[in-house]
């Protein structure tokens, strides 16, 4: 350890050095040196990182625990085993009505822990912006069957017979009905709309716009999205999970009330 | 001290920023020996795994002709286990190819099939071994099998052999475990009706048969969440791997073996175990981790009518599958589509 950080001391006063005998060998002006410092810091775009994070009525979340720690707004008792969900299409959005999207996405696993940070490649321009929003889940257009080679790796492909696309999210644990323990698996995707005389597929994403997300890009900029988890059982719909506990993939009303639920779950921290 | 050498590293930079022309000799001291140059080797995968993720590779193992050679031979090699827990025995002996390089060993284990192993990054039953194909290939050079290195090391055709496959490394645990890794890399399965179902559906060309009817409904069964559900653990088209490799427990017992709690020591792992691949199932009777059921309508049973509630079950195991004996049977159909005949005979994998 010690001479880690001797060796690191030392290259960390040798290498501005290089850089000046580089530089002194020179006939020429350091014109090339200043370019390269121009290119690096560039003063209008900021690369910014988003900590994923998950709380349930007000605390972390933690993983399988043995208990059932949470309750739901309908009075169940419930743990979480699962959690992976999609977000894209981050935008910034201006007074003036202008906005900047990074067309990206990312899948978080919280069982994973590289997969809580959110590090875009698209950099942002500098500004003041009013707030930010993104997509739950895949848009309609962004929504591509076998379209993305890492997600159909981990298995997050939804279902050619329920419109195909990808998952949005896999909540997953158990609660305590009647004295009895369950399963729900809260799996949201694509809407399939069975009516008598059609079958149709509704695309299911919502736009999250978290109130208070103003921020201002001067710099390299961090925040936090943070999914409040008992929000998908509360607002407006008061979710049974009696009633939608397991299986709910294919149920059309399950799906249109996670999209009315979930606008309110998310909370953004600058 | 940290200014003298700092002193030193100051002069060093600056003999090697303003002098050019005084660095021959040094190069050329470095290349007495001759050179030995190693075959780059392709891992040539089936048109169709394009949907997923190519697998990552060591950069400081690359495939090689040579290093797969070597890996291969060792494999069936009988003399690497001389005195140690498996003395006589090879690899392959347990790893059969005729039945997907597993076998059932016996004392309630199942041995884990060997192919299609370039993707996950936890290894065995109870997920022991966290990484590469390397360093699970240590492990088992090390530990498992206690390998012993002192016949290969005298034995000339092995010395040229870890010469072409790794130049003038040692002849060590590191280099048998990575050569070993070279070839399991290489048993890749991607070829049956089920893998010509994914083409068909994605426009690219086959050879050979896709589903039939009945396989079909049996898919559609196995990806629909108020049937098999399967997939969610097992997958879906078009990944053919059959697995997302991650550990669970799935309801065999009501107090459960320790399965990963072995390996991370808490409770909540408890009873987990690898889930496998349902390709190639045909070949690699009995099943579970212990190998307690003999035919796939047993395990369509247990999963139907037998699951165990036990505190770290898997959620989506406390469900009825309500599954009719015609439903069982196109899905135990579909599962037996998944089945590669040609890797079990492929002459690149064996002796």
């Amino acid at each position: 350890m010690k001479n880690k950080f001797k060796t690191a001391l030392i290259a960390l006063i040798a290498l501005p050095l290089l850089s000046l005998f580089l530089v002194s060998c020179e006939d020429d002006e350091p014109k090339i040196e200043t370019k390269i410092v121009k290119e690096l810091v560039d003063p209008t775009r900021y690369t910014i990182s988003i900590d994923m994070k998950q709380k349930v009525n007000g605390n972390d979340l933690v993983l399988n625990t043995a208990n059932k720690p949470y309750t739901t707004k309908n009075g169940e008792a419930f743990n979480v085993t699962k959690l992976r969900y999609l977000i894209s299409d981050i935008t910034f959005n201006k007074a003036d009505g202008s906005s900047f999207t990074i067309n990206e996405y990312h899948l978080v696993d919280i069982s994973n822990s590289t997969t809580l940070q959110f590090n875009p490649t698209t950099k942002v321009p500098a500004g003041e912006y009013t707030s930010i929003s993104f997509n739950f889940g895949f848009d309609r257009e962004d929504n591509i069957t076998n379209g993305y080679s890492d997600l159909t790796t981990v298995l997050w492909n939804w279902p050619m017979p329920l419109g195909g696309g990808y998952h949005f999210m896999q909540l997953e644990g158990k609660f305590d009905s009647l004295g009895t323990e369950k399963g729900f698996a809260t799996h949201m995707g694509t809407a399939r709309n069975i009516t008598p005389t059609d079958t149709t597929f509704e695309d299911n994403h919502f736009v999250a716009k978290p109130i208070a997300s103003a921020i201002t890009i001067d710099g390299e900029e961090s925040f936090s999205i943070i999914m409040n988890v008992e929000q998908w059982y509360e607002n407006p719909y008061t979710w049974d999970l009696n009633k939608y506990g397991l299986m709910i993939m294919p149920k059309y009303d399950a799906q249109r009330k996670l999209n009315l639920n979930g606008p309110s779950v998310f909370t953004v921290e600058i | 001290m940290v200014k003298s050498i700092l002193k030193l590293s100051f002069i060093i930079l600056f003999l090697a920023a303003c002098k050019k022309e005084d660095n021959s000799d040094i190069i050329n001291e470095q290349k007495t020996d001759k050179p030995i140059t190693q075959t780059p080797y392709a891992l040539n995968l089936p048109p169709h795994f394009v949907y997923i993720d190519r697998p990552q590779i060591p950069i400081d193992n690359p495939l090689t002709v040579e290093g797969i050679a070597l890996g291969k031979k060792l494999y069936y090699e009988k003399k690497l286990s001389k005195g140690g827990a498996f003395d006589g025995l090879a690899c392959a002996s347990c790893h059969l190819q005729s039945q997907s390089f597993s076998s059932n060993g016996g004392n309630n284990t199942q041995v884990i099939p060997h192919f299609n192993l370039a993707w996950p990054n936890q290894f065995l039953w109870n997920g022991k071994i966290k990484g590469t194909l390397e360093d699970v290939m240590l492990f088992e050079v090390d530990d498992f099998f206690q390998a012993n290195l002192l016949d290969i090391k005298s034995d000339p055709e092995y010395q040229n052999m870890y010469k072409s496959a790794f130049g003038n490394e040692a002849i060590d645990s590191k280099h048998t475990a990575y050569a070993l890794a070279q070839f399991l890399r290489t048993l890749v399965s991607g070829d049956s009706k089920a893998d010509n179902e994914i083409k068909k559906r994605n426009g690219i060309a086959y050879t050979g048969q896709a589903l039939n009817a009945q396989e079909k409904r049996g898919y559609e069964l196995f990806i629909s969440e108020g049937k098999g559900d399967c997939m969610h653990c097992h997958g879906i088209f078009p990944n053919p791997l059959w697995t997302d490799f991650e550990y669970r427990n799935n309801g065999l017992d009501a107090n459960p073996d320790s399965g990963l709690a072995q390996t991370t020591r808490r409770a909540s792992d408890v009873g987990k175990f690898k889930t496998p691949s349902l390709r190639n199932l045909v070949f690699t009777s009995p099943y579970m981790h212990d190998g307690r059921f003999q035919t796939l309508e047993e395990v369509i049973d247990f999963y139907t009518s037998g699951v165990r509630v036990s505190p770290t079950i898997d959620p989506t195991l406390l469900k009825n599958r309500n599954l009719t004996p015609t439903e069982k049977l196109d899905l135990i159909a579909f599962l037996k589509a998944i089945t590669d005949s040609t890797f079990v005979t492929n002459p690149a994998f064996s002796e």
